[in-house]
């Protein structure tokens, strides 16, 4: 591996990658963006058809409102101005996954323009200080294709779900330098599409889908290379993985003084490598024009204003919160921010503790493992809010010891109707707090250990912990340590 | 501008229709003969005239997010030249 990397790392001095990328993100909509059939994922193939999404003549198209709204929500958030007058158009292409022979999408009007997300990317101490904004070029709607399914007999069989299914298209500026960056964007994508509520960001379902234009040049240079465009890449790894593989192709294809061609390209997860798929079309071929069928769109003032005023939090507002009214560390508050069902978990269990700390740390560890084992989504967490405060609770009042805490929280998910008290109970992991029960052990044991109580009368004070282990033994692990030690400690000071 | 002979093939390529050599000259003839007749249109003065985009009267002809009026799978696959049980079928494409 080391080999491989000491050329890459020289040839990088000398070449630079541009990188642009478009990202598709499915919107949550109950229906489709042109007809009413349900948008659902997993469905029985062609159930969620309809004539208009099956392109039958006559059938028109009509504009489902809340992919407009879910557009500019995103748009809003990454400061593009919205575009007030839009016009849809055709995109003319013949492949059996588009029923009407062209995909409805937007060309001259796209709906938001311009605007940034910014990154955080490593310095050289490998600490994620640096500031970036990718720029966005555009962001506009369009409608999904059907899926073709090839790999039976001789046909190609279609699935049409999917179809009509509601898209944005992300697309930034060729602005992007690094696989690092590339992935950073990602993140932030997928964490913005969450936190708005439009798209579930899940890459491997294809709700979130992501193509990379990428091109070299001399480090420095100006001009723009070649584009190639890689296609299917399913992870944010593999997004960045590909950047890194096409990189060096293209550094060593113009080192022995080949041409890149301006091609579509493939990403093999298990190579690690590209491939051809095809030579690019140019631009002009999809014929657009303005769709006769669907009339234009106008955002008014009043729309906008009420769109903007429906927003949620956004990450940036959040981690600021977290930091300030909870008062956590910023590393606490960029793990919770990373995804909005957290963040909202967080805030339902401080209405109920003032622990916050307690509950940031509940949440990144116990709660996060929990999550990715049993790979839930956080709003279907079995352990309610108030479950879990209470258990705070229990070990802020020294009723329960954190270890047995750890183990009432693992009964909690197997019984969700269960109260940490009663768990506590039943189970026996109530700390004992019986004053009288534990002075009469503190006294057996400071019996027993006469020259050391001697010791630690002379000034060996460490010897305090000994004696609060051997009381713990006798209690068999019930003791309230805490308790123990102020016990032992007034003994010792008579 | 002109239509020229490429061009024409490389149209009907595109809306996948076969021209065969016999039936260029007149295509050609015919192609350029509209785009001539539109060309009249640069002869007038559109300093000031806002790009007409739409010939729609209509604006915001949207719908709210509700599901509704799904085929129902044998009915959407009836009228398929070929099909199965489940999914509509087309010679095998491979990219």
């Amino acid at each position: 591996m080391v080999a491989a990397v000491a050329p890459g790392s020289e040839v990088s001095t000398e070449y630079e990658a541009v990188i642009g990328l478009e990202v598709h993100c499915q919107l949550l909509t109950e229906s489709k963006i042109f007809a009413a059939d349900a948008n659902i994922f997993g469905s029985e193939p062609n159930t969620n058809v309809s004539v208009i999404t099956l392109a039958h003549p006559g059938t028109l198209p009509k504009l489902n409102r809340k992919a407009v709204e879910y557009a500019i929500r995103m748009g809003l958030a990454c400061g593009c101005d919205i575009t007030r007058f839009n016009v849809f158009a055709r995109k003319n292409y013949f492949y059996p996954d588009l029923p009407k022979g062209y995909q409805l999408s937007q060309d001259k009007t796209p709906i938001c323009v311009g605007g940034r997300i910014r990154v955080k990317l490593k310095d050289e101490n490998g600490k994620p200080t640096l500031e970036r904004d990718v720029q966005i070029h555009h962001i506009h709607l369009e409608e999904d294709a059907g899926k073709s399914i090839h790999d039976e007999g001789t046909s190609t069989n279609l699935d049409y779900n999917r179809a009509g299914t509601p898209l944005i298209e992300m697309v930034t500026e060729p602005c992007i330098q690094s696989a690092e960056e590339a992935g950073q964007y990602l993140t932030e994508v997928r964490k913005l599409v969450r936190y708005l509520g439009i798209c579930d960001g899940n890459m491997e379902e294809g709700s979130l889908r992501c193509d990379v234009n990428l091109s070299i040049r001399p480090k420095g240079a100006t001009h723009l290379g070649t584009k190639v465009e890689v296609k299917n890449l399913n992870s944010i790894r593999n997004v960045q993985r590909a950047v890194e593989a096409e990189f060096k192709r293209q550094v060593e294809t113009t080192q022995a003084g080949e041409p890149i061609r301006q091609q579509t390209r493939t990403f093999d997860a298990n190579t690690g490598l590209t491939h051809a798929m095809r030579e690019k079309e140019t631009m002009n071929d999809y014929r657009y024009f303005p769709d006769p069928d669907l009339a234009p769109l106008v955002v008014s003032d009043e729309w906008l204003s009420a769109i903007e005023s429906s927003m949620p939090a956004l990450p940036a507002a959040v981690f600021q919160k977290l930091t300030t009214h909870y008062g956590l560390p910023e590393y606490d508050a960029t793990q919770l921010s990373d995804a909005r069902e957290l963040v909202e978990y967080f805030e339902a269990v401080c209405a109920e503790t003032p622990n916050y700390k307690a509950v940031s740390n509940w949440l990144m560890g116990p709660v996060r493992a929990q999550l990715t084992d049993r790979a839930l989504r956080e709003r279907q967490f079995p352990v309610s809010a108030g479950q879990l405060a209470s258990l705070i609770t229990l070990i802020d009042t020294g009723t329960v010891s954190q270890t047995a805490a750890q183990t009432i929280f693992g009964l909690l998910i197997e019984n969700p109707e269960a109260t940490p008290t009663d768990l506590a109970k039943a189970h026996g992991l109530e700390q004992n707090r019986n004053t009288d029960a534990l002075q009469t052990l503190v006294s057996e044991v400071l019996a027993a250990w006469p020259d050391k109580v001697a010791q630690y009368q002379k000034g060996k004070k460490n010897l305090l912990g000994l004696f609060v282990g051997e009381v713990m033994k006798k209690s068999k692990g019930s003791a309230d340590p805490k308790l123990v030690n102020q016990l032992i400690v007034n003994e010792l000071s008579k | 501008m002109k239509v020229d002979k490429e061009t024409l093939q490389k149209i009907a390529h595109l809306a996948r229709l076969e021209v065969r050599p016999e039936e260029e000259a007149e295509l050609l003839n015919s192609l350029n003969g509209v785009l001539n007749w539109m060309e009249q249109l640069n002869e007038v003065d559109t300093t000031g005239v806002e790009p007409l985009m739409h010939i729609s009267p209509d604006l915001n002809v949207l719908r709210d997010d509700a599901v509704a009026n799904h085929l129902p799978r044998a009915q959407a696959l009836a009228n398929a030249p070929q099909h199965d049980e489940t999914f509509f079928q087309v010679p095998k494409v491979m990219e």
